[in-house]
């Protein structure tokens, strides 16, 4: 019981450390729009990157506790999401938002159980760059 | 279980630690700001890596050719 709360504590923790990053940084008042929207998109990849690489180091494990169908269902939706954010520049948000609900809703329970706060907080990091 | 979480969150804290330097450094008044081609530059190098990573994932656990 008390391992098991020390290892969730220690992946929350993994998750806010980033995320907090995330939120002290805001765009320098300097930059061009089309700098801001990059700045904004950086942020984006990089609390999708946390979801895919999570996912992957879960497949590692011995035994995994990511199995590798699940592994690629995320790194599949992670590229897709990718390339949707990059083609759009803006406006991308609901598109990403429907496509990480259907990843959770698809995936094995446990696995779910996993990845669902990740993919929480990859969802509070759009809201903070795309109200 | 408990110990393969352990060791999911255990490599995700380097990257987490430099994430929280580079968050409460405080920025100096006169510390340079970086440039939007600076910033746009970066956006470009982060989107083409992670992709490529994405990519390589992929091709390495695709099913092999009949």
């Amino acid at each position: 019981m008390i391992r098991q709360l020390i290892a969730h504590s220690l992946l929350v923790l993994s998750l806010i450390g980033p995320i907090s990053a995330v939120d002290c940084a805001h765009a320098p008042p300097n930059l061009s729009p089309e700098a801001v929207v990059a700045f904004n998109n950086t942020r984006i990849i990089k609390g999708l990157d946390l979801l895919r690489d999570t996912a992957v180091d879960g497949n590692k494990t011995v035994p995994p506790v990511i199995s590798e169908a699940t592994m690629l269902r995320v790194v599949t939706a992670h590229r897709s999401a990718l390339i949707v954010v990059h083609t759009l520049g803006t406006d991308w948000k609901a598109t990403v938002e429907t496509s990480l609900d259907e990843l959770l809703v698809n995936l094995p329970a446990a696995e779910a159980t996993i990845l669902k706060p990740y993919i929480t907080l990859t969802k509070v990091v759009i809201d903070e760059v795309a109200p | 279980m408990n110990q393969q979480l352990l060791d999911v969150a255990i490599a995700e804290l380097p990257g987490v630690i430099s994430w929280l330097k580079s968050a409460f450094a405080k920025a100096h008044p006169d510390q340079p700001q970086p440039t939007s081609e600076e910033v746009i530059a970066a956006y470009q190098a982060a989107y083409t890596q992670s992709l490529a990573i994405d990519d390589a994932i992929l091709a390495q656990h695709r099913p092999p050719q009949p």
